[in-house]
């Protein structure tokens, strides 16, 4: 045999070996979750998901919207801004590499006009109408690979989109200038999880979000935190019976946000 | 901590996982009911039935590949390679589609839930058709535990519209704890009316401005007294019932809200008015 016959066999042995294991394991475990009695869908398991993606710190934009460009290209000067999704649409081609989902994100840029950015989406909870979702246009004249003249802010670590992210919230008025001084302060550090009693609304509704007065034990110590939240993380905090708080450096406690 | 890829799930299909709760909220799933266990029993069946042909036709490939090559006498190499290609292929016998079992529409009275969550459940592969999302609702008055949840489709081209706060209408299936039949059809006024306790089948439907909000009083469990204050051509709307705090991002100050008006039936010639809630 000569050398392309031996990569020949090795390569077709690799895939294989990998597709059969795939499917043979496949039926063995379809087989074993079938000898067990099915059971009732809790719907609560939709509120555990957003309690997973809340007691993180601010995950990259490429973690949950694919990878972006290759890591090779020179990251990119112009400075970030922060538009909002508006909807998620279609989603017809699967990409087949990575196992998420080419859709189209309608959003709302920061002047006001809409447009539609082609990605890869990995997770819908993240993924949805109210998104924040930091932006920075393409090189005028330019697109990307996809035909997109604005991109996403895939480059940022965790740090840098904590940051934006907060310094987004305090010009919307969802966080005053001293949480977002301790919540800035706190961003490697990530939240502690308190459990929550009552939900108090206060009456201020802004960009989608309801101030609420949440009645928390941390410590075995009972205070009342206020901030904004989204509807579906009010619903978060009370079917999960936890939130996300950060501590600063005198210990005064201030509500984690769901970052996005 | 976040699991990943776990709640990350192929496209078009119910990306539903193992619950799994902290300690301190048990799961409240319910027994399966008869629908179920046939279902299961089904599939269980079906792929039983596919597993009789292609274990021993899997078995059967490695004599096969022995016999093939002793008498032909390739390169073992290359037999190794037919008969894990061969697997692949008897493995594809097993392949069953899965489909859901659409549950018969329930004979159990119209009831309406406040929407609290909405887990889009496909957004892959929809070629220009629909997705479907899990939206999940409480009813008026209800407690925590009492979640409903049922499924609707959107289209893929426009996104999932619903939002927290809409009306979801829906028939109980009896024999399932928080699964429900939703309707297809969510008439504004109809699901309103089921909702509020009387009817309003025959109010005007107005545009209007919301002002403010206030909580005025002590709350009923989880449900606050909220006033929400509207304007309709320089007229002042208040509405005061019992709410979610869920339900409030609906009601940000200036934002275009629909509003019913309908004839008092006990002071004639006064209205009452409701702001009005948009359906799932």
């Amino acid at each position: 045999m000569g050398i392309g016959d031996i990569i020949l066999t090795v390569i077709l042995t690799l895939t294989f070996a990998i597709t059969a294991l795939i499917l043979w394991g496949e039926a063995v475990s379809t087989w074993t979750d079938l000898q067990e009695p099915p059971r009732q869908h809790d719907p609560r398991w939709y509120f555990t998901l957003r309690r997973w993606s809340w007691e993180t710190l601010p995950e990259p934009v490429s973690d949950w919207l694919g990878a972006g460009p290759s890591p090779e290209r020179r990251k990119p000067r112009v400075p970030v801004d922060v538009s909002e999704v508006l909807a998620l649409l279609d989603g017809d081609v699967t990409d087949g590499d990575s196992g998420s989902i080419s859709a189209r994100l309608r959003v709302r840029l920061p002047d006001g006009e809409p447009t539609t950015l082609k990605l890869c989406v990995n997770d819908s909870v993240n993924a949805r109408a109210g998104t924040f979702l930091p932006v920075r246009p393409v090189d005028p004249g330019m697109t990307d690979v996809r035909g997109n003249t604005w991109n996403t802010a895939w480059e940022l670590a965790t740090d840098e989109i904590g940051s934006i992210l907060l310094d987004h919230r305090r010009s919307l008025g969802l966080i005053d200038d001293d949480t977002h001084r301790a919540l800035y302060s706190q961003l490697p550090a990530g939240p502690d999880a308190a459990l929550v009693g009552a939900i108090a609304p206060t009456g201020r509704v802004r960009h989608g979000h309801v101030e609420v007065d949440l009645d928390v034990t941390i410590d075995e110590r009972s205070q009342t935190i206020r901030g904004f939240l989204r509807p579906e993380d009010i619903a978060t905090a009370r079917h999960t019976g936890v939130v996300q708080v950060s501590r600063d450096e005198e210990g005064r406690r201030a509500l984690w946000p769901t970052w996005y | 901590m976040r699991k990943d890829g776990e709640h990350c799930g192929l496209p078009g299909t119910d990306m539903s996982v193992e619950p799994e709760f902290s300690p301190d909220l048990p799961p409240e799933e319910g027994p399966a009911d008869a629908f179920m266990l046939r279902h299961a029993e089904q599939r269980r069946r079906r792929l039983r039935s596919r597993l009789r042909i292609s274990v021993p036709l899997a078995v059967l490939t490695v004599p096969a590949a022995i016999v093939v090559g002793v008498v032909s006498g390739w390169p073992w190499a290359w037999i190794v390679v037919g008969e894990l290609g061969a697997l692949c292929l008897v493995g594809t016998i097993n392949l069953t589609s899965d489909l859901e079992q659409q549950r018969p529409r329930p004979d159990t009275a119209l009831e309406v839930g406040v929407v609290v969550g909405v887990e889009i459940i496909s957004w892959g592969n929809a070629d220009g058709s629909t997705h479907t999302a899990r939206v999940i609702a409480r009813p008026p008055g209800s407690t925590a535990d009492q979640l409903v949840h049922g499924t609707r489709t959107f289209s893929a081209a426009k996104g999932c519209q619903i939002r927290p706060g809409m009306l979801l209408g829906f028939r109980r299936h009896p024999t399932m704890r928080h699964l429900v039949w939703t309707e297809p059809v969510q008439d504004p006024l109809t699901l309103f009316g089921i909702y509020d306790g009387r009817s309003w089948e025959r109010a005007d439907v107005l545009d209007a401005i919301v002002e403010s909000v206030h909580i005025d009083a002590e709350p009923d469990g989880d449900w606050w007294p909220v006033t929400v204050t509207a304007r309709h051509r320089g007229e002042l709307i208040t509405d005061t019932r019992l709410r979610l705090p869920e339900e409030l991002a609906q009601f940000e100050p200036g934002r275009r809200v629909e509003v019913a008006r309908q004839q008092n039936a006990y002071l004639s010639g006064t209205s009452v008015w409701a702001v009005l809630p948009e359906t799932a």
